[in-house]
């Protein structure tokens, strides 16, 4: 995209308008994923804040092959990855803080969706899907990504994208099935 | 297509990522197949949830945060995260401060003569003497640490590589003559040297001790020398000239022996003089011509006198003539000035007392 282009020649030259409207422009759409991933706000926003600061230190390094926010959106997985396998996490009762906010809609006002008992039940069956599957269906179904951004920012192959979506997907709609006719 | 390949194929075929051959596949097994037909209903239908999912937003002031935690840091703010960085990163820095401290400090020692005196003369050890004797308190110095307690020569080894290196740092004196081709040294090596040594201990004993006391010593002592004497070889013809230069002193007195054993160049001068002094000693000073001079005016300021320069090869004796009553404060004048080490200081003295000192390095 050219404002992403535009944006990242800003940042290599050290402007420092540029680093504040990449924070703005692309917050919402990291912390989700950190949310939806860490399962707890408070990690969230630290892994969100590191994201954007290893941005800001390493964006010469990046080489527009791909979209800026596909880059952000690698960086966040990794990040989160990262975090969830470090065994270092808070011992809080995983998830368990996010699902309810999300489950009483705290988190999204004025969304129905969010109100209603099957999107507490689906906010709990994302959080409980393995690591790997919960980014992929995350990246895809929530933040939108192709297959092949997917496989770009993880770093896999595409069949395996395919087939660790369609099993996520698949485990939710077991979870979900009596909501279904 | 079975059912089992049907269903794996349900996600492609939602987000239409499906082969033509594949999807045709699908469709003719949904045609047959209700109860696939109805799971993949139910699979478009969680899709379809998921993608209403609202998106999340940021807490209020994450923007304000994230650009706080990317300001570089201020010097204080360096500081103080250096201050307290973990003491794997402190220590190597610690440890290279204190081994830049202890460097200048070996090389202000070195460079500085007084701070070397200074050590010299805080030297734990103190003589025989003057552990036995009150040593007269100095007259308020400018310089406090120069009215330290002399050590002595024979009890600090240590003092003694100092004073070989100050020698080497040493300025040569322009009016001394050149240093005697065989210095004196402190560590006898020969039979006959050690006999000195052992007289010259004597010496410092035997003035130390009370009356009953100095016999006991002079009776132990007398013992020490005839042992050394059996072992020694037969004297040269230089040290039989020497002790008949001493002979005048009681040739049972083991001190009176010693004196001429111990410090020959003192003892020559006492034999060439026309009255032998009634104290003899060595004073070790940074700079002869100057302690000459803060000698004459010593003797001058307690009543006294500086006997006319002497004729002696070496040029370093000093005589000095002080009232018996001003003694004490000589000493306290000469422990200022450098290292006093005494050969012979009666412990009685009256009249003008004579003082002979032998200036050294």
């Amino acid at each position: 995209m050219p404002d992403e282009a535009a944006l990242v020649e800003r940042l290599r030259a050290g402007e420092p308008l540029a680093f504040e409207e990449l924070v703005r422009r692309y917050q919402h759409r990291v912390f989700g994923v950190a949310v939806r991933m860490l399962r707890n706000t408070a990690e969230a926003e630290e892994a969100a804040q590191e994201v954007f600061l290893r941005v800001y230190r390493a964006v010469d390094e990046f080489r527009g092959e791909a979209r800026l926010s596909t880059w952000l959106y690698a960086i966040t997985s990794r990040v989160c990855l990262t975090r969830l396998g470090s065994g270092e996490r808070r011992l809080v009762r995983e998830g368990e803080e996010t699902l309810t906010r999300l489950a009483n809609g705290e988190a999204t006002p004025g969304a129905a969706l969010e109100r209603s008992e099957l999107a507490a039940a689906l906010h709990r069956a994302i959080a409980e899907l393995p690591e790997e599957r919960r980014i992929v269906v995350v990246l895809r179904d929530l933040e939108g990504l192709a297959y092949e951004e997917i496989a770009g920012a993880l770093d896999l192959p595409l069949g395996t994208v395919r087939s660790r979506l369609h099993r996520a997907r698949m485990d939710l709609k077991e979870k979900l099935e009596r909501f279904f006719p | 297509v079975t059912c089992h390949d049907a269903r794996e194929l349900f996600s492609a075929e939602i987000d239409g990522a499906l082969g033509a051959g594949e999807a045709a596949g699908l469709q003719a097994h949904l045609a047959g197949c209700p109860e696939c037909r109805r799971e993949l209903a139910r699979f478009r239908a969680t899709v379809a949830v998921l993608h209403s999912v609202e998106p999340l937003r940021a807490p209020a002031g994450f923007v304000d945060r994230v650009l706080e935690a990317a300001r570089p840091p201020s010097w204080t703010e360096r500081l103080r995260r250096w201050l307290v960085s973990p003491l794997a990163l402190r220590g190597p820095i610690a440890v290279t401060v204190t081994a830049l401290v202890a460097v200048t400090a070996v090389y202000l020692y070195e460079r500085t003569p007084e701070l070397q005196r200074g050590f010299e003369v805080a030297a734990p050890a103190r003589p025989v003497e003057q552990l036995t004797r009150p040593v007269p308190l100095p007259p308020p110095a400018a310089s406090a640490p120069q009215a330290i307690i002399p050590a002595p020569k024979e009890t600090a080894p240590a003092k003694e590589r100092a004073t070989d290196r100050f020698r080497t740092m040493a300025r040569p004196d322009p009016v001394a003559p050149p240093a005697s081709p065989e210095p004196a040294r402190d560590v006898p090596a020969t039979p006959g040297e050690k006999k000195a040594a052992v007289e010259e201990r004597n010496v410092v004993a035997g003035s130390a001790a009370d009356a009953s006391g100095r016999e006991q010593v002079t009776a132990r002592l007398a013992e020490e020398q005839r042992q050394l004497g059996a072992a020694q070889a037969p004297p040269r013809e230089g040290e039989r000239a020497e002790r008949a230069a001493a002979g005048r002193a009681p040739v049972a007195s083991p001190p009176a022996a010693a004196r001429a054993k111990a410090a020959p160049d003192l003892a020559k001068r006492s034999a060439t003089a026309a009255s032998p002094p009634d104290v003899e000693g060595r004073l070790g000073v940074a700079d002869r011509p100057a302690a000459r001079q803060a000698l004459v005016e010593l003797a001058a300021r307690l009543g006294g006198t500086a006997l006319p320069a002497s004729a002696d090869a070496r040029g370093d004796v000093v005589d000095l003539l002080v009232p018996a009553a001003a003694y004490p404060e000589l000493v306290a004048g000469l422990v200022r000035l450098g290292r006093w080490a005494p050969v012979r200081e009666p412990a009685a003295l009256a009249g003008q007392v004579r003082v002979s000192l032998l200036l050294t390095d």
